[in-house]
């Protein structure tokens, strides 16, 4: 197993070349840039909680 | 767009790219160390504050100062890191001694530095050299089985672990640990590639993975730290995040809480479905297989049942029963085979209406209530089969049931699994239950108690009444499966009046002969009688384990025999009786001067209590010359009964209520007898630690306050834990009638807090008010307790209700 694969959307929440221009700043801005992306991810996580199938049929009726 | 899986695995590519980052801002070598990714952030799924895990190995010169440094920024960026220096081989030996490294490195994956170090260590550690697939297998099994115990043995208690719990992440895990290191497979797909992971099984296993991983996000951010068990304080919270709302029937925390539980039923039963799968291929492979043909259906391979060929479900929907009934008939079958259960699950589609109403099938299932044994166990393997809840949709409500309390330990299915597991104990041994046992074999159809232990809280979670609701249910199915008209009555009744004992015992006086006569005309007679006394013990021991103890036992044993002796109508003089029998215990030297004692006793001691007890006490006092005495009366494993002889003084029982707040002993029942001699009898059955220099102490302190030496109450301030501040409820305060005209009976209801019957009793002894008896009854967080209580002589007056009821309300945290 090697480095991961950036996933689909990712750049929606990290910006590769942000990383880049802080390149040498104190570890306060590398800090601040994972709070940004934490707080994006967040949001989405948020948006994708509630979904009406949600409430388990009772388990072996799933084939019902 | 969103989902949860990518979104676990942006965070762990984000963190990735930081962690890159900061390698090269310290200009670690790309030789001679290598950074490794282990954990889950090695799988690339890394949730809010869930641990970094990695693993920095080395050659042998390590550049510790530069390798500080990283670690030090790793934290002050916010990252959990947990990480570990090693050689390859340290870390080599530590894998091989220890199983949990070896997983971990199983899912290393390679991040900078020197591929080298880390192809070894791969290399050296997969399962040619330590950790053999059918090794592995064994020891992680036990591993699982150790895991799943330190979280409390089932899925379904109240505040179930996600991760390491039945049914949680770990299970999962555990699937692709098994696969990868002995089938060399990469991912759980590999599985389904191979044959071993059904499709339908692989989305389930997914699906139910997402569900944890959802969960999890919102409970670490809720809590702001990595946090895997689902503790009260935030279910609410969570049930709101995903969008459960209350309604008339359940509050919205329930039905999140149900979802999860049914989430993590379906996972476990995987997990157990395909370790066995595994176990037969990985450790069975190389045994003899032993097949013998039990029907044309069903073959027994290896004391495990299995069916003959995959079509027999399809061909005879039936056989999805008789699968049970063969495991139940035969005691050679061990179990069932895994292609088997992975056959039932898929065919459960066939148990239809049709299924439900073939009359067959009905006695069939019937039959499983009537057999001796394995009645749980049968139940248990269906419920988790989803068998039961497809054949009696009824049951399935119920299944992953919670009540937002803590009362309840278990899931509604789960307690009723266990209540037919204590019947079906108290049948067989006398060990737990001496005198239920001896009652139980009387019990000439057995079989309508376990219905009645199935059917007993079949209708909670609808609103309403569940012991009515219930009891209707139950002869609805008493008539659908064609039981004896008497059975279904019995059952209907049992059902209907399940709560009626442990009522009773609990909160009333028992030892007044109305509240008897009042419970035998609903009781009817022995047989009922008998089979309530077996569910209700059943049923409290099944709710929470620590529920039961031997003041509950003791009153319950005194109702039945009470209510038994006013069915038969036996028209004894109770106290003459108890008075003889009292007697004939005690050595004759006693005799005269015991005779002269009970003069001045009430009769309500000799009706109340048990001849050998009035003989203990007696003697007690008899050899302590009438003078005030304190003696431990009886032992018990969880506790212990004590009574207390004295001069009736002001606020003795407050004292000495005083006095075991200080040795940190509850207080279960009380009873004071004042005596027409000036003197009053106290008895207390107590629950806390036995142990022998305590009580020598706790006696010690007990006598000093009877010998008039007033105990320094402190103001002792109600200490409310976290779980209690969860369930605050508001008080309920209630005067009624007494158990004669002088006195009044007030029950209070409300959270439990350590420290309250001190402050209550203060409270009554502060307005001159009398304590006759008192029941400390404690259910969950829930107090229930009642006094019988006076005031000058005379019944409590509105006035007084009132200045009691302002007291206890401002004494409460809740009001």
């Amino acid at each position: 197993m090697a480095l991961l694969a950036p996933p689909d959307h990712a750049d929606d929440y990290f910006d590769l070349t942000q990383l880049a221009a802080i390149k040498g700043e104190p570890i306060h801005a590398y800090k601040q840039l994972l709070q940004e992306a934490d707080e994006k991810l967040n949001q989405s996580f948020y948006q994708c909680t509630t979904f009406p199938a949600w409430y388990a049929p009772v388990p072996g009726l799933l084939n019902n | 767009m969103h989902n949860i899986s990518r979104l676990v695995r942006t965070r762990a590519w984000i963190v990735e790219q930081l962690i890159l980052e900061l390698w090269q801002r310290h200009q670690l070598p790309d030789y001679q160390v290598t950074l490794v990714a282990v954990g889950g952030f090695g799988r690339g799924d890394l949730q809010p504050h869930s641990d970094v895990d990695l693993l920095i190995l080395y050659h042998q010169n390590l550049p510790e100062a530069a390798v500080s440094s990283l670690i030090q920024d790793m934290w002050d960026l916010g990252l959990d890191v947990g990480h570990a220096v090693r050689t390859v081989e340290e870390s080599v030996q530590l894998a091989a001694n220890d199983l949990s490294v070896a997983t971990n490195l199983m899912e290393s994956r390679f991040m900078q530095g020197e591929h080298q170090l880390y192809n070894d260590m791969y290399d050296r550690t997969n399962d040619r050299h330590m950790w053999s697939g059918p090794d592995f297998f064994k020891a992680k099994f036990q591993e699982q089985a150790n895991r799943h115990e330190k979280c409390g043995g089932t899925a379904y208690n109240l505040e179930p672990n996600i991760k390491e719990g039945q049914g949680g992440l770990r299970d999962i895990q555990m699937i692709t640990w098994v696969a990868q290191r002995h089938y060399h497979v990469s991912s759980m797909h590999g599985l389904v590639d191979v044959g071993f992971l059904h499709p339908d099984e692989y989305i389930h296993l997914q699906k139910g993975m997402r569900k944890l991983w959802k969960i999890r996000y919102a409970l670490h951010l809720l809590a702001g730290r990595k946090e895997d068990r689902l503790l009260f304080e935030h279910q609410k919270e969570l049930a709101k995040i995903f969008g459960f709302v209350d309604d008339e029937e359940s509050l919205g925390v329930e039905k999140f809480m149900q979802s999860h539980y049914r989430n993590a039923m379906q996972l476990e039963q995987l997990n157990m479905r395909l370790l066995q799968l595994f176990e037969e291929d990985i450790l069975q492979s190389h045994e003899d297989k032993q097949a013998t043909e039990l029907t044309d259906e069903f073959l027994i391979i290896n004391q495990y049942l299995d069916i003959s060929h995959p079509h027999v479900f399809k061909e005879r929907p039936a056989a999805l029963l008789d699968v049970f009934h063969h495991y139940q008939q035969n005691p050679q079958i061990h179990g069932i085979r895994a292609n088997t259960l992975r056959h039932i699950s898929q065919n459960l589609y066939l148990i239809d209406d049709e299924f439900r109403s073939d009359a067959e099938l009905k006695a069939k299932f019937l039959g499983i209530f009537k057999h001796r044994n394995l009645v749980f166990k049968q139940l248990k393997l269906m419920n988790a089969l989803g068998v039961l809840g497809a054949y009696l949709p009824v049951f399935g409500r119920i299944v992953g049931r919670m009540q937002y309390d803590l009362f309840h330990m278990y899931t509604v299915d789960q307690h009723t699994l266990f209540v037919l597991r204590n019947i079906r104990k108290i049948f067989l041994s006398d060990k737990t239950h001496a005198h239920a046992h001896a009652v139980a074999q009387g019990i000439e159809a057995p079989y309508v108690l376990n219905l009645a232990g199935f059917f007993h809280d079949i209708a909670k979670g609808r609103g309403g009444d569940h012991a009515e609701l219930g009891a209707v249910e139950a002869k609805t199915f008493a008539q659908s499966f064609n039981l004896p008209t008497a059975d279904g009555e019995l059952l209907s009744w049992l059902v209907k009046y399940h709560l009626l004992m442990s009522v009773v015992a609990q909160k009333q006086d028992i030892s007044d002969a109305q509240v008897i006569e009042q419970f035998a005309a609903v009781v009817k007679d022995q047989q009922h009688l008998d089979h309530l006394y077996v569910l209700t013990i059943a049923d409290i021991s099944g709710t929470d384990p620590k529920l039961w103890n031997s003041y509950k036992d003791s009153l319950l044993h005194e109702l039945y025999h009470r209510t038994t002796q006013q069915l038969a109508a036996e028209e004894k003089d109770l106290v003459a009786t108890s008075k003889a029998e009292a007697l004939g215990l005690l050595d004759a030297k006693h005799h005269e001067d015991v005779i002269d004692l009970w003069q001045h006793f009430p009769d309500r001691f000799f009706d109340y209590s048990a001849p050998e007890q009035i003989a203990r006490i007696s003697q007690a006092i008899a050899e302590n010359q009438h003078q005030p005495t304190v003696c431990i009366t009886d032992l018990h494993e969880d506790g212990f009964e004590i009574m207390l002889y004295g001069h009736d003084q002001t606020g003795l029982f407050h004292h000495v209520v005083g006095v075991f707040a200080e040795f940190q002993i509850d207080v279960a029942n009380a009873r004071i007898y004042s005596n027409n001699n000036g003197f009053v009898l106290d008895y207390f059955h107590c629950l806390g630690s036995c142990d022998e220099a305590l009580l020598k102490d706790l006696k010690r302190a007990v006598e000093q306050v009877l010998l008039m030496k007033e105990y320094q109450s402190k103001n002792r301030e109600l200490v409310v834990t976290r779980r209690e501040k969860l369930f605050l409820e508001v008080p309920e305060l209630s005067f009624s009638a007494g158990r004669s005209a002088a006195e009044t009976r007030f029950e209070i209801k409300c959270t439990d807090y350590a420290g309250m019957l001190v402050n209550i009793t203060r409270i009554l002894l502060n307005l001159e008010i009398d304590i006759h008896a008192a029941k400390i009854g404690t259910f969950g967080h829930r107090a229930e307790d009642v006094f019988w209580l006076s005031h000058q002589n005379q019944a409590l007056d509105q006035q007084i209700q009132e200045r009691v009821n302002a007291a206890i309300m401002d004494l409460l945290p809740a009001n």
